[in-house]
């Protein structure tokens, strides 16, 4: 991720947006199709649920609005909360 | 240093356990109030800590993000909100699906909001009684 930063324009919360989606996705594909309980605990609960962060999420999304940024903020915040849902939903019907 | 992601891990640990040990209390519930409260403490939390104890550098900095990234970060959950209201629009509660995702969204940002300004009471200047 720190790798690509550069080329990507700068002041967006990337990386907390890519990890959000990528463990709805997940939780989508782990939950929705079962695996056994203790694994299924650790990974969605534990692993997932630890690696996704709505903290994180909050506080960029008002340090872009407290720096003027309103249409980032919009972008963010509708992108993540899009994307995660529809991440979700792609894992839960994945096959 | 590497060291870093030991201590953001060890601290993750407090925070997932924090987390679904609140779940376990609140099982049952037909709507994921634990989640939701979770995540609101959470998002006020971390902008208190970045805002007092960061801000100020009233910590070292590997216990921000120890504490912020590790604790805050780990203990409120984006997937959890995203599975149920999944599952709401998969059973047909749509009128819960909304509620939770939007619910979420709405609170959880006002919540770092309240954060911000919880953070700006708190280190505002007292006035000095006596000599200006």
């Amino acid at each position: 991720m720190d790798k690509l930063r550069p080329m990507l324009p700068v002041s967006f919360p990337w990386t907390t947006m890519v990890v959000n989606i990528a463990a709805c996705y997940f939780i989508g594909l782990i939950n929705g199709h079962g695996f056994f309980p203790a694994f299924q605990t650790m990974a969605c609960t534990g692993f997932l649920g630890g690696f996704s962060t709505m903290s994180t999420l909050n506080d960029d999304a008002l340090s872009l609005l407290r720096n003027g940024k309103i249409l980032r903020f919009i972008v963010y915040l509708g992108m993540t909360y899009g994307c995660c849902l529809i991440g979700c939903m792609l894992g839960i019907y994945a096959f | 240093m590497n060291s870093k992601y030991l201590y953001i891990g060890f601290a993750a640990l407090f925070g997932t356990s924090l987390r679904t040990g609140i779940g376990l209390i609140a099982a049952g519930a037909s709507f994921p109030y634990s989640t939701l409260v979770i995540n609101i403490v959470a998002s006020f939390a971390l902008v208190v800590l970045y805002e007092v104890f960061r801000k100020h550098e009233l910590l070292p900095p590997m216990v921000i993000t120890a504490v912020g990234t590790g604790l805050i970060g780990s203990f409120s959950t984006m997937s959890s909100v995203a599975y149920d209201t999944a599952s709401f629009i998969q059973t047909g509660e749509y009128l819960l699906a909304i509620a939770n995702y939007s619910l979420n969204m709405i609170l959880c940002l006002l919540g770092a909001a309240a954060g911000l300004l919880a953070a700006r009471l708190i280190m505002r200047p007292k006035k000095r009684k006596g000599l200006a």
